[in-house]
């Protein structure tokens, strides 16, 4: 017993000291870095973390190139407590690198990057992905990569009913609500289980593509000028849409229970012609067809454009990721933290981050090499269109984006009629925005 | 002085990550308190608490799921027990490995495994009903449907303690008063109301009480099955508690619910504790 006793007692005084070591061997200067780990929510299951970018080159070189140390913390997927300590410790990170919302929910802490980045580096960013991220005129969030909705298509449902899809090449967005409704109608036709298209409003994670994208295709917007804009006659358009999509049973029954997951199940069985997502949800449903050995091929496309729609603002895009800088109060430490944080939302970080497929590089300039397809339309929307504003600027936008799924669920149980939806969300962001 | 030695280092776990916590929240239920900041605001959050829609929504769930959970939890296994009771050794032994075995999956697993029975399209459970010509049911992506589906995983996966803390308390019961029941013309109800159940009542009060406390504090099976909905449907007080505090950072109002909800449950207990005692006095 007092051998086992006198083994674990030197295991933890070499312990000790390997840590006291490993303390000194941080220089003069460093800095706290943050981010969220691992996970499918986080989107952290790519190149940018787990082919060893980050912390394997990344990090190497700003510490080569500055001098300056950066120590790594990762947090779980999911757990914004954990952050939340160590904000309040004397040793809180600097720098913070995780999904959209979870940058907004930092906004008061952040300092204003206007002030520390660049000009010609902010320059190079789409402006309009960038106005996300400023709040009360301050820049509290650089983002590096984005999501864009997109539909997914199974080809085999479309050549089953006959219907051709448009060529798509380049993501011409010749997809047109007349030809997706002529999709719904031989669908429908066909009468055997199948369904023309999904939605999902059971998810409390923020995940309602499906509907974001026909709010933004009828020019329905959320949010505007800081405010909730929601009461407008574009939203009662595709809330009357969405409405007539679940009567006419071109939805499966229950969606609003259904969540983001159940919709990689529809898909593994041949169930839905399309289903309305992003880049991400798009990669996931190839992986999906994949592991299900689905013959199908993938056919993405861009939302359609909609010839009703007021604004015809093609809905791109949000997030997924961003960069804030914690204002700790010491001058050097937050000027070293707003350097990383340009390392961190550089273009090769936007390159490195988009080279799965999955999210959009947010600059003007495009790469040398092969630009993909999707690239080129989502940046040339982005710039043409602007950016559907999907709430990144406001600091309880995990409970906005909630409340949009609550609205969703009372809409589709004819809990709320459109009207009724309409003031429910309206007053539910007011008091949100306004507390 | 021994014993305080012994019981010192427990005392100091349960200060430091009880007590302490507990005073701290109620304290906190009195501010406005973000990441980083904190005001002091008096009663102002429960004000808020008392004039929101989705507190109010909260906190009846949370006493539905009490009504609808804590009889079948309480007296389905009394029942099971009984009759496993009478039976022989081997079906007693099987009873106590079938009702505890799913106590030992974890919550998220049942909860994830639950979900797809009830799926809409593709679920066991609608299989099996629209097999015999029942309507398709939308157990989680209605009201109050979602409620009842939650209800069912509660009580099939509270269910296997309870049935072992019975079959313990009954096999604790003197063989010789049930003769004396068979003697005085008692049948097996006559048996189970004269004899099995006064015996057992201290059990049924504590399982009353845990099951209440249990019950009240419903959350896992919550988040995992429909997020709070549809539309606001199945948010209890705890799962408010956690989307203010957690994923909001509110944590002074999410404090304040779960003050709220300390102080129900304190009360109930109470209550329930002393019909018991009084009963058995």
């Amino acid at each position: 017993m007092r051998k086992i006793l006198a083994v674990v007692l030197f295991a933890l005084i070499a312990l000790c000291a390997m840590t006291e070591g490993m303390e000194e061997q941080t220089g003069d200067r460093y800095i706290r870095f943050a981010y969220e780990g691992i996970d499918w929510e986080c989107n952290a299951t790519d190149t940018w973390y787990q082919g060893g970018w980050l912390l394997d080159n990344l990090i190497p070189q700003f510490e080569r190139e500055t001098g300056i140390t950066v120590i790594v913390t990762e947090y779980p997927c999911g757990k914004p407590e954990l952050q939340d300590a160590d904000l309040k410790s004397d040793e809180p990170f600097d720098v913070f690198n995780a999904y959209a919302s979870r940058i907004s929910r930092l906004m008061d802490y952040s300092v204003d990057l206007y002030d520390y980045i660049p000009e010609y580096v902010l320059g190079k960013f789409i402006p309009a992905q960038l106005e996300q991220w400023v709040s009360d005129g301050k820049l509290f969030g650089l983002p590096h990569a984005g999501w864009t909705a997109f539909f997914c298509v199974d080809t085999t449902v479309t050549e089953r009913v006959g219907f051709e899809m448009p060529d798509n090449a380049d993501y011409d967005r010749s997809w047109s609500i007349d030809q997706f409704n002529d999709l719904l109608a031989r669908v429908k036709g066909r009468g055997d289980g199948m369904y023309g298209t999904y939605l999902f409003a059971g998810d409390r994670n923020g995940d309602y593509w499906s509907a974001y994208g026909f709010f933004a295709g009828f020019g329905a917007k959320l949010y505007e000028n800081g405010r909730p804009a929601f009461d407008s006659p574009e939203a009662r358009q595709a809330l009357a849409y969405l409405k007539w999509l679940q009567t006419e049973e071109h939805v499966p029954p229950g969606i609003a229970g259904y969540m983001y997951s159940d919709s990689f199940n529809a898909w593994k069985r041949n169930a839905v012609a399309t289903i309305g997502g992003n880049l991400g949800h798009v990669t996931g449903m190839k992986q999906q067809g994949l592991d299900a050995e689905m013959v199908t091929e993938l056919h993405t496309t861009a939302m359609m454009e909609w010839p009703s729609a007021t604004g015809n603002r093609v809905p791109i895009m949000y997030g997924p990721d961003a960069v804030c800088v914690i204002d700790n109060g010491d001058p050097q430490r937050i000027k070293d933290a707003a350097l990383f944080a340009e390392y961190l939302s550089s273009p090769d970080s936007h390159f490195a981050r988009s080279g799965l497929g999955k999210w959009s590089p947010l600059f003007n300039a495009r790469k040398p090499a092969e630009p993909l397809n999707w690239w080129k339309i989502t940046s040339a929307t982005m710039k043409s269109a602007g950016v559907y504003d999907m709430g990144a600027g406001f600091e309880g936008q995990t409970e906005l984006r909630n409340l949009l799924a609550t609205m969703l669920q009372g809409f589709f149980n004819d809990d709320l009629d459109i009207e009724g939806a309409i003031e429910f969300w309206t007053d539910g962001a007011d008091r949100i925005i306004g507390r | 002085m021994a014993g305080v030695g012994f019981v010192f280092p427990a005392l100091v776990l349960f200060s430091v990550f009880t007590v302490y916590p507990m005073f701290k929240g109620v304290a906190l239920s009195f501010y406005d308190a973000g990441i980083r900041t904190i005001t002091f605001v008096g009663l102002g959050n429960y004000a808020e608490a008392l004039s929101c829609p989705v507190f109010r929504k909260a906190f009846l769930n949370t006493f539905k799921f009490v009504c609808v959970c804590l009889p079948p939890l309480v007296v389905l296994p009394l029942v099971i027990a009984a009759v496993a009771n009478n039976a022989g050794k081997r079906v007693r032994v099987f009873v106590r490995f079938a009702y505890y075995l799913p106590t030992l999956t974890a919550g998220t697993v049942a909860a994830m495994i639950w979900r797809w029975l009830f799926h809409p399209m593709y679920g066991l459970i609608n299989s099996i009903i629209m097999g015999l010509g029942g309507p398709r049911v939308m157990w989680l992506s209605q009201n109050p449907t979602a409620m009842w589906a939650i209800a069912i995983v509660m009580v099939a996966s509270g269910m296997g303690v309870s049935v072992m803390i019975y079959m313990a308390a009954m096999a604790s019961i003197e063989r010789s008063l049930y003769e004396s029941a068979r003697i005085d013309g008692c049948g097996k109800f006559g048996e189970f109301r004269h004899v099995t159940l006064p015996a057992v009542l201290p059990v049924l009060a504590f399982l009353v009480i845990v099951k209440t406390i249990g019950t009240l504090q419903v959350w896992q099976y919550v988040w995992m099955m429909t997020g709070g909905g549809p539309f606001y449907g199945t948010t209890t007080l705890l799962y408010l508690v956690y989307e203010q505090g957690i994923l909001s950072a509110r944590y002074g109002y999410a404090s304040t619910v779960a003050v709220i909800l300390g102080v129900i449950t304190v009360a109930f207990a109470v209550v329930q504790y002393r019909f018991f005692t009084r009963r058995q006095g």
